[in-house]
């Protein structure tokens, strides 16, 4: 398989080469869909929201600053699509087994489902902003300097939300006694 | 050490960002304080658990979804951008009218008369001066010098992760748009402002472009000498 580089087929895409679009789909619709899933925690909003994502990626392809990452870009596309359709949603109160919507059913393992779903209970009650960082650094596994340029952070700042994201997520979890 | 300097090293070990120094800091501060060792293990039990979590494979129609309505969509913009038409224009204006966050400072010079403060480009289709890319960084588009008969007015189709504060120097003037800003996450912010009192006389017009007061980016716009 020849694995062209993200600049060459943005470049092709540019140009009106669908097929190379359709490699960039084919290489990012993985995690885009899952930064989605874990922001959103429903599987037809994460669906929509990658879709969306790739969608206005494509159509907005001439404002891509190539001196950046492709996906730094493509996951700040998806993530201010996810908050957005946070926004879209009804005002919850805090978020609990009978409240959470459909879930994800990723890995579950030996560990037992149970800190499986407190973990992703705790990850809702974050707020976005909070959410966001976790979700890039623990589950797209990108770095600190990935996340801020995707997010237009300073990097001490995604380590300082980082950072109480992981304090609340333990909070959360002493709390249910599953530490 | 303060509390705040023990969590930073736990996170910084977490992230495999550790100095040497800071590593053998930690390792005296576990051995002295059980507490801080109970806790820098239930955060290594956490951000294991997280990364965990792991990746979900997609439903298999995303792609295909995708690609389908990728028809309808038109192909990368570039053409787009470069067809600026008339009508972005008027809308342009029109967003200027309406805009309430235009504020215009006078740093020197005479003080603008007050017919001179806003929309001054309505009564007529402007003319594009100069256009130039706005560079890379935090904030990128493009800025557009325009003049009608009343005028110069600036042009800008920018987007940035943060609203943008735009300062614009010409001819010991300065004139000032706050918070501009897309509503769309992957469009670009547009946004027209008059220059009033500002002639074009050969001198360079000078944009910074501000994230909480800081300077991200620069450009300049260059106004001809009028014929």
């Amino acid at each position: 398989m020849n694995e062209e580089d993200d600049p060459a087929l943005v470049l092709r895409c540019r140009e009106g080469d669908r097929d190379a679009f359709e490699r960039l789909v084919m290489r990012y619709q993985k995690p885009v869909f899952n930064v989605a899933l874990r922001m959103l925690r429903n599987r037809q909003d994460a669906l929509d929201v990658a879709q969306t994502t790739f969608l206005k990626a494509f159509e907005h392809l001439a404002d891509y600053d190539p001196a950046f990452r492709f996906y730094s870009w493509l996951y700040r596309i998806a993530i201010n699509e996810s908050l957005n359709a946070l926004a879209l949603r009804k005002p919850r109160g805090e978020l609990d087994a009978n409240t959470a919507d459909e879930r994800p059913g990723p890995d579950r393992n030996a560990e037992g489902d149970e800190t499986i779903q407190a973990i992703e209970d705790a990850l809702m009650l974050l707020s976005p902003e909070l959410r966001t960082v976790t979700v890039m650094r623990h589950i797209t596994q990108l770095s600190y300097e990935d996340i801020a340029e995707a997010l237009g952070l300073p990097e001490k700042t995604v380590k300082s939300r980082l950072h109480s994201a992981r304090e609340r997520l333990r909070d959360h979890l002493r709390r249910r006694d599953l530490t | 050490m303060t509390n705040d300097e023990r969590m930073a090293l736990i996170h910084a070990e977490l992230d495999g960002d550790l100095s040497s120094q800071q590593r053998a800091d930690l390792a005296r501060l576990m051995l002295a304080d059980p507490q801080m060792r109970a806790l820098r293990d239930e955060l290594r039990g956490l951000s294991s658990r997280l990364d965990a979590l792991g990746q979900v494979e997609p439903p298999a129609q995303l792609k295909d979804s995708i690609l389908k309505r990728l028809g309808s969509v038109p192909v990368a913009a570039a053409n787009r951008r470069a067809s600026f038409g008339r009508w972005r224009l008027a809308a342009m204006v029109a967003g200027l009218l309406l805009a309430g966050t235009i504020v215009f400072e006078t740093v020197q010079g005479p003080a603008p008369g007050s017919r001179e403060t806003a929309g001054t480009m309505a009564e007529d289709v402007p003319a594009p001066v100069d256009s130039v890319a706005v560079g890379s960084g935090p904030v990128t588009g493009r800025a557009t010098l325009y003049r009608d008969k009343n005028g110069l007015a600036v042009g800008l189709e920018i987007a940035a992760a943060e609203p943008v504060d735009v300062v614009i120097e010409t001819a010991g003037r300065s004139f000032r748009i706050n918070g501009l800003a897309s509503s769309d996450p992957a469009g670009s912010a547009r946004r027209t402002a008059a220059l009033p009192g500002v002639r074009m006389q050969g001198q360079e017009i000078e944009l910074s472009f501000l994230i909480g007061e800081r300077t991200v980016s620069r450009a300049t716009l260059h106004a001809p000498s009028a014929p």
